[in-house]
């Protein structure tokens, strides 16, 4: 195995184990508030986090890129992205509206 | 890698959109959590940049650690925002509360901080063990309430049912608590008066509203029905109470009194309709007064039970009491209840009406008086200038005919040929100043008529004539249908001058070889001339300015727009009319409308 697939194990350990803590503190808060495009974030979240894992996948298993996945993982992130994008712009235009 | 590069570009450049967002936020609102989530999410375009001039092979391959490494600052960053966030709802202090909080969270806290305010008032005089029996008998009845208790702090703590809040009615959180408070405002009245417990519930119902108004229509039936009425109800005699009983008991009201008088609106909650539930409870109300209204009178006297009841109605919570008296209650009560504040209302409303009628009739004098200030205006700033322009012109005429007379000594040929120029320029600026002292803006005087009768064809024919040698010039044909009998009456020489700047028009208007018909016809006991040409016409958005003074349009032939101004003018000085018809492209008709000259 080489050292960087290693590296890349242990630090995602770590990103697996704060994502969890994560979405756990997302699902505490969406039943307390009422951010209305909740389900849009959770979704960019999904995407985000699908993305991501093609993303580094190749690294974890060869130590190497491979350019077709990660090319499938820039796509995810991109839809991700746009949804985010959709949600936080109407998150903004509410906000606008209630601080005004 | 092209379309890896390409796609970590548009993500490079959709993620500094996200982030301007949460920065606008942010500066519309300015929280921790949210500078948290700005400050956690800037990281993103810099990996999208990194990716960009990263190359994976060869001896950078560890560059790759720079991504799980970036993610873990950004989740930790999320988590701390989230954490804040999360607190700061809970505080219950801060726009947070009004702004982000679920309505039924926010419920459920004002029903849990009006039934602590009993609690509060409760265990210092008994313990808190006789409210968690309380408390204990609602969570059988309604299991909503379980995970409720009464915690070593001596407060209720109903955190428990937010868990299951999404997938719960608010009817029923409602019918739940308003047992629960029932519950309490009875133990409490056995250690104080009764009127002592219901003023204490509006109190308490007063301070719930005011930090979160969302609960007014699900507390809105406990004022009315509990504070308003119960009072009342428990004054009478018992027989009435009985009569009162039966009669709410009878009907589908969802309104419960036992025959103590004491009022149960359990029934109400489980009949709230999906929408307009202040209507719905408001009609419930006014319908169970008006059936009541006439039992209490009799039992306590038709002053006293008005008296009280108005009483009551007074005391409410200033919220609530505006918010139901907006929602129109007060005009729906039976007579002798709330007089005062009807008559109010009703004043207030007919204020308004008579407001806002002075204020239309205030702009429509104002728009009045600002048009007319600048006709005036208008009218004495050229009536000046027309005057002091005509002064020097009589005097330059004068000594132009002087000159040309050669009574101040000799010329030559070209002298005299351009003092003849003078002469016409100096009379055609006479013309014009005469022109502009006829418009009705300069001149604000009735024009002077010499009233005669003649022929119209007499008339015609004269402006033709006059006018022949500028349509020989475009040798254009001038045809005239106008009867030798047809006569008008009014100022020849103004009717000759309206005419001719009609035709003169027309010659202008009409192309070489053009057509230009006149005729004439009496109409009842006017007399209406039509003159049509084969000109270019006149466009449909315009044909209302034309006779405006000073509208040219798009006139190419050097006119000042005083022409057909001044036609109007004289027409309507004779008391008849002037119109044009006219389609682009197919010529233009003018009608004129003037008194005939029968006896």
């Amino acid at each position: 195995m080489e050292r960087v697939q290693i590296a890349m194990l242990l630090l995602n350990s770590v990103v697996i184990v704060l994502a969890v803590a994560s979405f756990h503190y997302f699902t505490r808060l969406m039943k307390l508030v009422k951010v209305r495009r909740g389900t849009i974030l959770a979704t960019s979240g999904v995407f985000l986090t699908i993305g991501y894992a093609f993303f580094i996948m190749p690294w974890m298993a060869i130590g190497e890129n491979v350019d077709v996945i990660e090319l499938f993982s820039y796509i995810l992130i991109s839809i991700a992205l746009v949804i985010l994008l959709y949600g936080v712009s109407r998150i903004y235009v509410d906000w606008r509206e209630a601080v005004r | 890698m092209m379309a890896a590069d390409a796609l970590s570009l548009i993500n490079f450049f959709l993620s500094i959109l996200i982030l301007a967002f949460i920065l606008g936020v942010y500066s519309a609102y300015r929280r921790t959590y949210l500078l948290w989530f700005a400050m956690s999410f800037s990281i993103v375009p810099f990996l999208f940049l990194y990716s960009l001039l990263w190359n994976p092979a060869g001896q950078f391959k560890m560059g790759i650690v720079v991504y799980p490494i970036a993610v873990i600052v950004i989740e930790i960053g999320m988590m701390v925002a989230q954490k804040n966030l999360i607190s700061s709802v809970k505080s219950g202090v801060g726009e947070e509360y009004k702004m982000l909080l679920r309505d039924d969270v926010a419920i459920l806290r004002s029903y849990e901080q009006l039934a602590n305010f009993f609690v509060r008032k409760i265990a210092p005089l008994i313990g808190t063990g006789s409210i968690t029996e309380v408390l204990d008998s609602c969570i059988d009845k309604y299991p909503i309430l379980a995970g409720s208790y009464i915690g070593i702090d001596e407060r209720l703590n109903a955190k428990a049912i937010a868990e299951i809040l999404g997938k719960t009615r608010v009817e029923e959180l409602s019918l739940a608590f308003y047992n629960l408070v029932s519950g309490l405002v009875e133990l409490y009245s056995a250690f104080v008066p009764w009127e002592k417990a219901i003023n204490e519930l509006r109190d308490g119902i007063g301070k719930a509203m005011e930090k979160n108004a969302l609960i007014f229509e699900w507390i809105a039936p406990i004022v009315l029905f509990r504070t308003v009425l119960e009072p009342v109800l428990r004054k009478c005699r018992s027989d009435d109470i009985k009569e009162i009983a039966i009669l709410a008991n009878r009907s589908n009201s969802g309104v419960k009194i036992n025959r103590g008088g004491k009022i149960d609106i359990s029934e109400l909650y489980r009949q709230y309709p999906e929408r307009g539930h202040v209507d719905f409870i408001i009609q419930k109300f006014v319908d169970m007064l008006k059936k009541m209204h006439p039992i209490i009178q009799q039992s306590m006297g038709e002053e006293a039970a008005n008296s009280m009841i108005t009483s009551n109605f007074r005391k409410m919570p200033t919220e609530i009491k505006e918010r139901l008296y907006g929602e129109g209650l007060v005009e729906k009560l039976p007579r002798g209840i709330l007089e005062e504040e009807k008559v109010t209302l009703m004043g207030r409303e007919m204020l308004i009406e008579e407001l806002v009628e002075r204020r239309k009739k205030l702009e429509k004098a104002y728009r009045e008086l600002a048009e007319a200030e600048l006709g005036k205006m208008k009218a004495t700033f050229l009536d000046v200038v027309a005057h002091e322009l005509r002064t020097p012109l009589t005097s330059i005429k004068t000594y132009v005919e002087l000159l040309k007379k050669e009574r101040l000594g000799k010329l030559t040929d070209l002298q005299k040929e351009k003092l003849d120029i003078m002469s016409k320029n100096v009379d055609k600026l006479t013309n014009l100043i005469n022109d502009m002292l006829q418009i009705p803006s300069i001149d604000a005087k009735e024009l002077e008529l010499r009233k005669e009768k003649f022929p119209a064809r007499e008339m015609i024919d004269e402006v033709v004539n006059d006018c022949r040698e500028l349509s020989d010039d475009k040798n254009q044909s001038v045809s005239i249908r106008v009867s030798k009998t047809l006569t008008v009456q009014g100022d020849k020489n103004l009717l000759e001058k309206a005419i001719k700047n009609v035709i003169v028009n027309a010659i202008r208007y009409t192309p070489n070889r053009g057509e230009i018909k006149i005729s004439a016809r009496a109409d009842g006991e006017k007399v209406h001339m039509k003159i049509s040409d084969t000109g270019p016409g006149i466009p449909e958005d315009e044909i209302e300015r034309i006779f405006d003074p000073f509208y040219t349009g798009d006139n190419k032939n050097g006119g000042m727009g005083l022409g057909l101004s001044i036609v109007k003018n004289i027409v309507e000085s004779h008391g008849g009319r002037v119109w044009a018809e006219s389609k682009a492209g197919n010529g233009s008709t003018f009608h004129i409308l003037l008194p005939g000259g029968k006896t």
